[in-house]
């Protein structure tokens, strides 16, 4: 093997930078992506300007629900810039909290607590103030039934002698215990809570498309040096030409999964986003089995580029990692015969991985080519 | 000893080579001449195992090449028609690539030996860039690496010129007196021939090679 490493280091010191650029490849283009997506998505919020006269914990309340809308990016500024940023129409809308917000609440005062301003180019304002109003009446509510229960107590000598800040807080927690509506979101069988971190390509999915592009594409090294003339050679030397071809496939496969590993911390510390290590090591020999079997079934390595690129868009469309159709979802077939199965979903044994076994055998039984 | 007997070749109904016999002792070179399509090249990837006869037996130092050949490899260089080198390599490094796939060890300086016995003093260069003759002497120059028995030469100075050829003609030569290697050797090129083989074998049926043979004053043996 010491002699199969030295061998392969002088191949990879004539192709280090193509090397180099294949094995980081699908690691930069999954940060690459994920964070144009998440500036993109981040961009295409409406932009809505909150002018605060009070900071009470009920303003405070408001503003979290504003801030937590998904399409709503909210700023807090002073007035005059809000307004002048909204004749710019650099604001989509305004909305001023003002003074004593929280005690006309408690108050049951519902008229002049805020003051919307739009131009004729707003579109959240409508959305904006219908959440602000049912917010209100939320809070509203709760105070009159607060002061209600308050009165009835007192009415009825009660002897508990509750807190007006009891009740709401009461209140609150049974409302957050029998909400009615709550719904989660999930694709491909995999529940996720619908939160506003969500992104819009998992970054997992993209990196097993941009990886089995990547393993594909590193692998033109078997068909590259198959047809050299070089490779006559070997039949004069230690090693016929299977057992070179597999111990240089093995020394890539352990080279790939270091890259994966550097991808795994990677994403852990910048999108906290984790993956079981086996999942990758059995998505990684699989993968670069099925680029290994698949290089060797060609001469020529534009045909193979061609045919790997169509290769990996069918299994990133089918298996729904970048485009989440509908079809695909439902098509459970497809799933046993993803090669992003294993990496995704943690399905190891399906169609794909007992098909590239039994080929892995045929290939490593067969008759070679120079007879012994 | 390498002794062929009664050796025939087939592909499909096709008869390319028919009851064959001849022996080649240490320090002996033998030439084989014939025309294109003969069976020169087949010949020679038989005796070189990576092609297996339809009938006949060959054996090199006792060995048969039905049952030992992997043990055989090992006696045998073959210097194949096409360039086999890897083009982006230096001249170093496709003789040390080499060198680790090879039974024996070499050190660099060995295979720096090795390439200036066959007058090839670009040790530094690309392979990309060398003359079709040093190229040439390269591929001989691996092929010897594992010190083999027995030289297989399927027209290894085609396409070169007279000072490249001269040089490693008389480099074979050498080889096969001092160090009693066993050379087979194609070529088309009759002066070369003439000069360097201890026997000449012709194959085919066209009578051409053995006049031009004759006409250089040597009985041609015909296979």
């Amino acid at each position: 093997m010491k002699q199969i490493i030295t061998t392969r280091l002088m191949h990879w010191k004539k192709q280090w930078i193509s090397l180099v650029f294949w094995l980081l490849f699908p690691l930069i283009a999954t940060i690459s992506l994920t964070m144009i997506t998440d500036t993109v998505q981040e961009d295409s919020k409406v932009p809505v300007g909150i002018v605060l006269e009070e900071e009470t914990a009920a303003v405070k309340e408001l503003t979290e629900e504003i801030k937590a809308a998904p399409f709503i990016r909210m700023e807090i500024l002073p007035e005059d810039e809000a307004l002048h940023n909204l004749e710019k129409h650099e604001l989509d809308s305004v909305f001023i909290i003002h003074e004593d917000f929280e005690e006309n609440i408690q108050q049951d005062n519902r008229t002049r607590l805020i003051t919307g301003y739009q131009s004729d180019l707003s579109l959240a304002y409508s959305p904006v103030k219908e959440m602000i109003i049912s917010y209100v009446q939320q809070e509203t509510g709760r105070a009159k039934a607060a002061f209600t229960v308050k009165q009835l107590e007192q009415q009825y000598n009660g002897q508990e002698n509750w807190a007006y800040e009891e009740i709401i807080a009461k209140s609150k927690s049974i409302q957050q215990e029998e909400n009615l509506l709550q719904t989660d979101l999930s694709f491909l069988e995999t529940p996720e809570a619908a939160d506003d971190t969500s992104k819009l390509f998992p970054v997992w999915a993209l990196w097993g498309v941009f990886s089995f592009l990547s393993t594909l594409l590193v692998f033109d090294w078997v068909i590259k040096e198959k047809r050299s003339k070089a490779i006559l050679r070997l039949a004069f030397s230690r090693w016929s030409l299977k057992s070179y071809l597999l111990q240089n496939f093995m020394l890539y496969m352990v080279i790939l999964f270091a890259f994966d590993l550097a991808a795994a911390g990677a994403f852990y510390v910048m999108f906290n986003e984790w993956i079981s290590p086996v999942n990758l090591l059995v998505y990684r020999i699989l993968t670069s089995m099925a680029a290994f079997l698949f290089a060797n079934l060609f001469k020529n390595q534009f045909i193979y580029y061609t045919v790997s690129f169509a290769f990996v868009l069918v299994a990133a469309i089918g298996s729904g990692a970048l485009l989440p159709l509908e079809s695909a979802i439902q098509s459970k077939w497809f799933d046993s015969i993803n090669p992003l199965a294993p990496l995704l979903s943690g399905e190891y044994i399906n169609i794909w991985s007992v098909f590239m076994l039994l080929f892995a055998a045929a290939w490593l039984f067969r008759k070679e080519k120079f007879h012994a | 000893m390498l002794e062929v007997e009664t050796l025939s070749k087939t592909y499909g109904k096709k008869q390319i080579l028919e009851n064959i016999s001849f022996s080649i002792k240490p320090g002996e070179v033998i030439g084989i001449v014939g025309e294109n399509g003969a069976g020169k090249s087949t010949l020679l990837q038989m005796l070189a195992t990576l092609s297996k006869p339809t009938s006949g037996t060959i054996t090199l130092n006792g060995q048969s090449y039905d049952t030992r050949a992997k043990q055989i490899r090992r006696q045998i260089g073959f210097v194949p028609q096409d360039i086999a080198l890897w083009e982006d390599f230096l001249v170093k490094e496709n003789m040390m690539f080499f060198e680790k796939l090879a039974w024996t060890r070499k050190s660099p300086d060995q295979l720096k030996q090795l390439c200036s016995d066959v007058k090839l003093d670009k040790w530094n260069e690309p392979v990309k860039i060398l003359s079709g003759g040093m190229k040439r002497k390269l591929n001989i120059a691996i092929t010897l690496i594992h010190e083999p028995d027995l030289l297989l030469l399927d027209e290894p100075t085609a396409g070169i010129d007279l000072k490249s050829r001269k040089e490693i003609g008389s480099y074979l030569s050498k080889l096969a007196k001092k160090q009693e290697k066993m050379i087979l050797y194609t070529s088309h090129d009759m002066d070369e021939i003439m000069q360097l083989c201890d026997r000449i074998y012709c194959i085919g049926d066209d009578p051409f090679y053995q006049q031009v043979l004759k006409s250089y004053g040597k009985n041609p043996i015909l296979l």
